[in-house]
């Protein structure tokens, strides 16, 4: 009986404590872009982010993106020859990245890549007492370490998507036309017959924002929040890849369903 | 310098994100830039408009001369009223001419065809074609073949 | 005690908890302007605490923290942030910026701060490094230094602003003598040429108490003693004689507060 009332209770403290991460995350965002940044610099710190967090990504989003799409487009093919309509491949691989893959699969890949980065440098920056001594030095470390951070990562991942899809339908007409004989007329034709750009690219691209907004929040608040050890560094670190494509599979569903 | 380098690659990469939007935009999308303004607006009404939307292409003799802009419901009569953009350099189509959803291919898109008249009068802007054709139901097709297989038989 | 009655900080009936613990409990602290002083005690007693308190990186449950008249923890965020330029803080581990080149590093508070030109913050940034003996690191990277320099560069930082009020945290710990004497050498100097307040926390007993101008004993969340060094050293307050001589068993005791030894031997017994 009484293990009943501890696991009971037990429960409803972690219930309060995921409310409460929630509560402090919230306003962890709100005091970071809140107001604009003091320090003249803060340009650069954010070119430095781009970098960081964009470029340094583009090799793996890049790479991801043409097998994607190769793949999709031979998956396509030889599932619409049985119905004869295989120059409908196009249209296939480009509604496909456009609505699903692409913003999904570079918001998994950016978490893995740049979110469990931005966690582990955050958190080491903590554990070093290097916030701190910004603190005291008389540095919102929210405005000059975490700001930047966030608008870079706001900003590189949906320019990423886009890029993985480019690279993506670019790879399916690599295999469908160049590979499998489909014709190219047909191939893009269909494509762009099918494919709306207020439907499928922006809606997609929203899709990509809300993502980036949602993984690069969850990965420098989990390196901001963690317990300054290296354990805490490494728990953290696996908390925001975790985290991130949950929230990001979850919220692909709701987005499809609001959306299509 | 560092910076100067480092401000050069976030610059590359910033323009290769707009310029993917660009690429899904016209050559993905084909969003053509100038589907507005030098258009004129031709009506017509169909008995049956399914498998046609917005956007859907209309030609004539092949070549795509516009496209559809919206499809309504006339509560008057019953049928469907479908608005079409008809680049305006394409001035001279007769006012007879007839207006038919066709498909392409079997299972493909639908689109309209227009098939020229002899009218001298020309369709204007906020026309009408009066001579429509409408979209081929493939389920009443094979309904009105099964019936004739069977009266045949009698 | 002391003749002076300018007090820079001014803690008064302080009470901070974390979690259950109590780790302060109704203390008043004083620091003289222009003076050193150590903050001492046995490690974990809160000596750490008391430093991020009065640089607000924690709030108290209960009392002010007067720093220049102004209550540290009622102050606004943009506030407190001015508040903290007049403040330097030497961390335990540095806290140098991993990215940054050591000038770089100490260069940085006065390109945050200030508006001014770039040969002028190169003038000041050799004077200070010049201060602790590094102008010749001046291109090296922190993890290229050892932690003797590391912290002598952070130093060097903590003081680039010019601040009032320099707070060391545990600065000889794991030095080695020869860094140990030229730290110790650096905090007096540093106090007296630049007219700063110092406050030294550590449990380095021989080192505070030959620098410090005045200290402070806390332990159990009290202050247990305060006074000149010599004074403290005679005082006949058996915790305070604990500490200052080193005695390891005392009225604070060897053993971690723990059941009976022979019960709980006992007990597992039965358990078995």
């Amino acid at each position: 009986m009484n293990g009943v009332v501890d696991r009971v209770a037990s429960l409803g403290r972690i219930g309060l404590d995921v409310i409460a991460a929630i509560g402090r995350s919230g306003i962890f965002l709100f005091q970071a872009l809140a107001g604009r940044s003091r320090y003249g610099n803060g340009f650069s710190l954010l070119v430095k982010q781009l970098y960081a967090l964009g470029v340094l990504s583009l090799a793996i989003i890049i790479v991801s993106g043409i097998f994607i799409g190769m793949v999709l487009a031979l998956q396509g093919y030889n599932i619409l020859k049985d119905y004869g309509s295989e120059q409908a491949v196009g249209q296939m691989v480009a509604l496909t990245l456009l609505r699903e893959l692409g913003p999904v699969v570079t918001a998994l890949l950016f978490a893995g890549r740049a979110g469990s980065a931005l966690t582990a440098e955050i958190g080491l920056m903590k554990a070093t007492e290097q916030l701190s001594s910004l603190e005291m030095i008389g540095v919102d470390p929210l405005k000059y370490i975490i700001a930047p951070r966030l608008w870079a990562g706001f900003i590189a991942m949906p320019l990423l998507a886009l890029i993985f899809c480019v690279v993506g339908i670019w790879g399916g007409a690599m295999v469908a036309v160049d590979w499998l004989g489909v014709y190219s007329g047909s191939y893009w034709a269909n494509m762009q017959n099918s494919v709306q750009f207020g439907a499928d690219v922006l809606n997609g691209l929203i899709k990509a924002v809300v993502f980036a907004a949602v993984v690069t929040w969850i990965a420098v608040f989990q390196g901001y929040d963690c317990e300054p050890t290296s354990e805490g560094i490494s728990r953290a670190t696996t908390r925001t890849v975790v985290y991130a494509s949950l929230a990001v599979l979850g919220l692909d569903f709701i987005l499809t369903a609001l959306m299509f | 310098m560092r910076t100067r380098t480092l401000e050069l690659t976030v610059g590359l990469f910033i323009l290769a994100g707009l310029l993917a939007l660009l690429i899904l935009a016209l050559r993905v999308s084909g969003l053509t830039l100038s589907t507005n303004g030098d258009t004129y607006t031709v009506y017509a009404h169909f008995d049956n408009v399914s498998g046609l939307t917005s956007r859907s292409k209309v030609t004539m003799a092949g070549v795509t001369i516009g496209q559809v802009k919206r499809i309504t419901f006339d509560k008057n009569r019953y049928t469907g009223l479908v608005e079409m953009a008809i680049n305006s350099d394409v001035d001279t189509l007769p006012a007879d001419s007839t207006a038919s959803i066709v498909t392409a291919g079997l299972l493909g898109e639908k689109y309209i065809g227009i098939s020229v008249g002899g009218d001298d009068l020309v369709l204007g802007d906020g026309d009408e074609i009066v001579d429509t054709q409408s979209a081929l139901v493939l389920e009443e097709l094979i309904g009105r073949f099964l019936l004739n297989t069977v009266s045949k038989d009698d | 005690m002391l003749e002076t009655d300018d007090f820079i900080v001014d803690l008064q009936q302080v009470t901070f908890r974390r979690g259950e613990r109590v780790i302060f409990n109704n203390v008043d602290i004083r620091i003289p302007r222009g003076k050193i002083t150590g903050i001492m005690g046995p490690s974990g007693c809160g000596k750490t605490t008391l430093l991020r308190l009065i640089g607000a990186q924690l709030r108290p449950e209960n009392g002010r923290i007067l720093v220049n008249g102004q209550n540290i923890p009622e102050l606004g965020r943009e506030e407190l942030f001015s508040a903290r330029q007049h403040m330097g803080m030497l961390f335990q581990s540095g806290a140098l910026f991993t990215d940054l080149n050591v000038f770089e590093n100490v260069a940085f508070p006065l390109r945050v701060h200030t508006k001014l030109p770039e040969d002028m913050i190169r003038d000041i940034v050799l004077l200070k490094l010049q201060a602790v003996g590094l102008r010749g690191a001046i291109e090296l990277m922190p993890d290229e230094l050892s932690g003797g320099m590391k912290r002598r560069v952070a130093l060097a930082r903590a003081i680039a602003l010019d601040p009032e009020l320099m707070m060391y945290d545990e600065p000889f710990v794991g030095q080695d003598p020869i860094s140990m004497g030229v730290l110790v050498r650096l905090i007096r100097l540093l106090n007296d040429a630049l007219g700063l307040t110092s406050i030294v926390v550590s449990h380095d007993l021989a080192e505070t108490a030959s620098i410090a101008d005045y200290l402070y004993v806390v332990g159990d969340g009290q202050v247990l003693g305060h006074g000149r060094p010599d004074d403290l050293m005679n005082s006949d307050n058996p915790r305070i004689r604990q500490f200052m001589q080193g005695e390891p068993d005392g009225p604070v005791p060897f053993h971690f507060p723990a059941p009976d030894y022979v019960d709980d031997l006992l007990q597992k017994e039965r358990r078995r």
